[in-house]
């Protein structure tokens, strides 16, 4: 069965049937609104409300003008806007000027330095942060990005770039602290 | 290691993240919930007591009516009493 028919048959009053919308696409959610929000309790309760405000505007989804994914990430996208506006979430377009090493003498272990790109990863400003996020971690399509963004593909590249430039600038720092 | 291993071993690493296995089993429960609520019928007895006891404004709108209905209790009592 495919993601139209499944959907056709929630619309028609099988609610059971929406599990299975929930099985495909819970992973990507979850991760998406962790990382972006930082907190992986927080992103999963996002991930509950995207779900169930999907379930409640089903019948909103016009196929014909994106596929399912792209309109359940256009909802993760604003339910975690809307959280980090309530939480504050810090959000610059400065990044950290150094960042201190535990043990410069012995270098940074892989656990280190992914940590130090997590932190980094929160102080991009949002829309870099999200471009970043959809394209590295969950794979998508830049034309996909652009729809779940509303914005141009070429916006879209540039935000990914000027990411991936910060979090070097951040690896770079690094490895000039434990040389 | 290059910087850009290390990137990628980031971002790998990131797609490696598990997730609760009763995840659809939460969002199901609230959306069976909600389904109920939506199907009961708005108008009998125990579902208008339901809203007016679970709704601030539903219970200061009764207070308010209990309020007015006595008021104009004691009003008709007075006339009642000075035109005899």
């Amino acid at each position: 069965m495919n993601e139209n028919q499944t959907i056709a048959q929630v619309l028609g009053g099988d609610v059971d049937a929406f599990r299975l919308l929930v099985e495909k696409y819970q992973d990507s959610i979850i991760r998406f609104a962790a990382n972006l929000l930082g907190d992986s309790h927080i992103g999963e309760d996002i991930a509950q409300d995207v779900f169930f405000a999907a379930y409640k505007k089903l019948a909103s989804f016009d196929p014909a003008r994106s596929n399912f994914s792209t309109w359940l990430f256009s909802i993760a996208r604003n339910k975690c806007i809307n959280e980090m506006k309530k939480k504050k979430v810090i959000s610059t377009d400065e990044l950290p000027e150094r960042i201190t090493a535990k043990d410069s003498s012995d270098g940074l272990a892989n656990q280190e330095m992914f940590a130090e790109l997590d932190k980094a990863l929160q102080t991009l400003p949002g829309r870099q942060k999200r471009a970043f996020i959809l394209a590295e971690f969950e794979n998508l399509p830049y034309h996909q990005i652009a729809q779940i963004e509303g914005v141009r593909i070429g916006t879209v590249k540039s935000r990914i770039n000027r990411a991936k430039k910060k979090l070097r600038a951040v690896l770079q720092i690094l490895n000039e602290e434990t040389t | 290691m290059k910087n850009e291993e290390i990137l990628k071993l980031w971002t790998d690493r990131k797609l490696q993240m598990e997730t609760e296995g009763d995840f659809s089993a939460k969002v199901m429960s609230r959306i069976y919930k909600y389904e109920e609520q939506r199907r009961k019928p708005l108008f009998n007895i125990s579902r208008l007591v339901e809203i007016a006891t679970s709704n601030p404004l539903a219970k200061a709108a009764m207070i308010m009516i209990a309020a007015m209905a006595g008021v104009l209790r004691v009003v008709f009592l007075l006339c009642t009493f000075l035109w005899c």
